[in-house]
């Protein structure tokens, strides 16, 4: 126990796996016991996993210092592709989702073409895929429609195994990157993010490792946007809006560095989900202690998104105060206890 | 590709690390609660079916999932519907009304759906952050019996009745107007609002069909100023430039004062006719203009966008609840979707011109530059919808 405490404080995830801890506890007091209900935790999940896989890919780019702005607009096109051609081109639809699935790589392709080769700044460049994916969007799918069959949104939403099929697909992703960053490509993402000259001097060919790490986290979008179009049974060309900032967000009260080099995916899992929380825990208040204070009924809903934020904002500032990486002071502290994490 | 080295690191330890903590985190939330009660067992307060099966009359538990709440136009709708609801709770007929806000994020709207059937209430009122996004939930919703309508905005969903303004007559009234202005001839420029959100999307096609009649008026540009009055003052002046000779301006909501001060500050002369923003800040501004330039007043036209439907749907699902039947042919289809007769629109009252503008600047007077023109209907308007 005291190892296992001792592994995670040296890793990059704790401030994040804290803030989830805390998250937890004040949502069970003010949720109470139907905090534990399966359909509870179903919702939750299957309500958060878009964010969840988007907080992972935007992890695998911001551990090579770079960022993703497209990811929102990334997903919203995933949506818009799959539905389009179920709906209007009647493809089957295991085809067209394959076919949005490959669309999102194809962005983060492209953003990896960007910002490796032609050397944009990956904030311009993929600032720049943001709009341009976002109108493409916009111009398969113009107006809010389209179904997708019952047996996606009813299975997406159902349990196998005691476990929602939304965390069955995040533990899937979560293993894939855990094979990718054992393998060398993962550790040199790392190296490239810690420091990308000294990547560059000891031989790593780190515009071939940004390349990769772009188009991963492309494909991972992929998967998210393909969540939410199960968890929407719909299409619309404004739905993915807010998963870009939000999973910087994430990736941020998950403990990661922006800086590069230092983070994890399990933070960033934990850092999804205690936004999720959030959401939770303020609805909880309102619900069973602010509505039943009568002078307090007109101006509630103000306070709701000021009060969420502020968490936000709390959580943030308590990861950004306990990170010990990306900070040129911390490189010496970070190689404490003598290797890097990578859970 | 990637370099020279390679290096096995011990990966058996992480795997198994991750699904131990996955697995004992979900096994013992799963675990604790499956006994406790779980869906099935979920509304605590009383389940009443859809209309017709309630005996229910009054003790409703209401809420109100609004998408957002960031801009002057909603706050007025949840403050219109909390005087309504406030009228309710005195009378007995609504217990409890609460109101959820969801940083228009579609996600935490279905999240907050989620709960709410968890926690049992009678009816759910939507202002939707996607028309479509929550069609899942709805699912779930209507089959516990629950009552789901949505307000302002149109939800795609057979089930779900939505009470809406009605946004087509809205811009085809000015559109009609603005062409009557022009006698059917002239250039104009089209301040669509944002691509993509469905009261844009209706707007723009009555806009273009009233347009289709008069062959004479000639669109030179069309451009989305997203509801912005900053945005639509920028867009003016940049547009000055290219189109210094226009005739008329065809705008929604959101933009007019931004348009008007745009060409204020570049000393440009106003349109011979311009469409409607029904904010109050811009009635006064109008009002202005024309107390400077008696001989040369503005033409302009207002068309209220009340948030008072908010307060309208909100009766209308009391009546609902209360197991009244709708009479036959209230019930329409919205423009966005055609499959389902589930809409219900509020055709504008309200219309502003140089004829009543200084009637309704009286009117108007104790208010705040926040507000817009609004009208909430009378119960007994409300009443008549039903049998």
């Amino acid at each position: 126990m005291i190892r296992l405490w001792r592994r995670l404080r040296l890793s990059p995830a704790a401030p994040g796996y804290l803030l989830l801890l805390l998250g937890i506890i004040v949502n069970i007091l003010v949720q109470g016991p139907d905090f534990f209900t399966s359909y509870n935790f179903n919702s939750l999940l299957a309500v958060n996993a878009p964010l969840v896989l988007a907080a992972i890919a935007q992890t695998v780019v911001v551990l090579t210092g770079g960022i993703d702005l497209s990811i929102g607009s990334n997903m919203t096109l995933v949506n818009t592709v799959a539905i389009a051609l179920t709906n209007q081109g009647h493809w089957p639809v295991g085809l067209s989702w394959a076919v949005a699935l490959a669309a999102a790589t194809l962005v983060g392709t492209g953003n990896g073409l960007m910002v490796a080769y032609l050397r944009i700044p990956p904030l311009l460049a993929t600032f720049a895929s943001m709009s341009v994916v976002g109108g493409l969007a916009l111009w398969i799918w113009p107006k809010p429609g389209g179904m997708v069959p019952r047996e996606i949104y009813t299975t997406y939403g159902a349990a196998i195994m005691g476990i929602p099929v939304a965390g069955w697909i995040i533990i899937a992703v979560a293993l894939l990157w855990l094979l990718i960053s054992r393998r060398r490509v993962g550790i040199y993402l790392r190296a490239v993010g810690g420091r990308e000259r000294s990547a560059y001097a000891s031989g790593i060919n780190t515009a071939a490792v940004k390349f990769f790490a772009y188009t991963f986290c492309g494909f991972i979008t992929g998967v998210a946007g393909l969540c939410l179009t199960a968890l929407t049974a719909s299409g619309d060309p404004k739905i993915g809006q807010m998963f870009g900032l939000n999973s910087v967000a994430a990736v941020i009260l998950g403990g990661s560095s922006l800086a590069g080099g230092w983070g994890s995916i399990g933070g960033s899992i934990a850092g999804a989900l205690f936004l999720g929380l959030i959401n939770n825990i303020v609805f909880f208040l309102f619900r069973n202690y602010v509505s039943h204070v009568q002078s307090l009924t007109s101006v509630a809903s103000f306070y709701q998104q000021l009060l969420a934020n502020l968490i936000v904002i709390l959580g943030l500032a308590s990861a950004a105060l306990t990170q010990r990486g990306g900070a040129l002071g911390g490189l010496g502290r970070r190689r404490r206890g003598g290797r890097t994490q990578h859970v | 590709m990637f370099g020279k080295y390679s290096k096995k690191v011990g990966f058996s330890r992480g795997v198994i690390f991750i699904l131990v903590l996955v697995l004992v985190a979900s096994l013992s939330l799963a675990g604790c609660g499956g006994s406790k009660g779980s869906a099935t067992d979920a509304g605590k307060s009383g389940q009443s079916g859809q209309a017709g099966q309630t005996t229910k009359k009054s003790g409703f538990n209401i809420a109100l999932l609004d998408g957002t709440n960031a801009n002057a136009w909603r706050i007025q709708m949840e403050q219109n519907m909390q005087q309504v609801a406030d009228r309710f709770k005195s009378q007995g007929i609504i217990s409890n009304y609460s109101v959820y806000v969801a940083n228009n994020d579609a996600t935490t709207q279905a999240q907050q759906m989620d709960q709410l059937i968890n926690s049992g209430v009678d009816a759910i009122l939507i202002n939707p952050v996607s028309a479509t996004a929550l069609a899942p939930v709805i699912d779930k919703a209507v089959s516990k019996g629950i009552l789901v309508m949505a307000i302002d905005q149109h939800i795609n969903h057979p089930k779900v009745i939505s009470v809406t303004n009605d946004q087509y007559e809205w811009a085809r009234i000015q559109a009609e107007w603005l062409a009557k202005q022009l006698n059917g001839k002239g250039d104009i420029l089209q301040f669509d609002a944002m691509a993509g959100a469905p009261a844009n999307e209706v707007r723009h096609q009555a806009f273009a069909d009233v347009l289709a009649k008069y062959p004479g008026i000639k669109v030179l540009k069309q451009v989305n100023m997203d509801w912005d009055e900053g945005k639509a003052k920028q867009l003016m002046t940049s547009l000055l430039s290219t189109y210094p000779k226009f005739d008329g301006i065809l705008c929604q909501d959101g933009a007019a004062v931004g348009i008007i001060n745009a060409l204020q500050e570049a000393n440009h002369p106003l349109p011979k006719a311009i469409t409607s923003d029904e904010w109050i800040a811009y009635l006064r501004l109008w009002y202005d203009i024309n107390q400077k330039n008696p001989n040369n007043p503005l033409n302009a036209i207002i068309v209220e966008n009340p948030p008072g439907i908010g307060a309208d749907g909100l009766m209308i699902a009391v009546n609902l609840l209360q197991g009244k039947k709708l009479k036959d042919g209230v019930l329409t289809s919205d423009p966005m979707d055609k499959e389902n007769k589930n809409a219900i629109m509020i055709k504008p009252t309200v219309i502003i011109t140089n004829d009543n503008l200084k009637e309704w600047y009286e009117k108007t007077k104790d208010k705040p530059d926040t507000y817009y023109i609004d009208s909430v209907l009378p119960q007994e308007e409300i009443d008549k919808l039903f049998q």
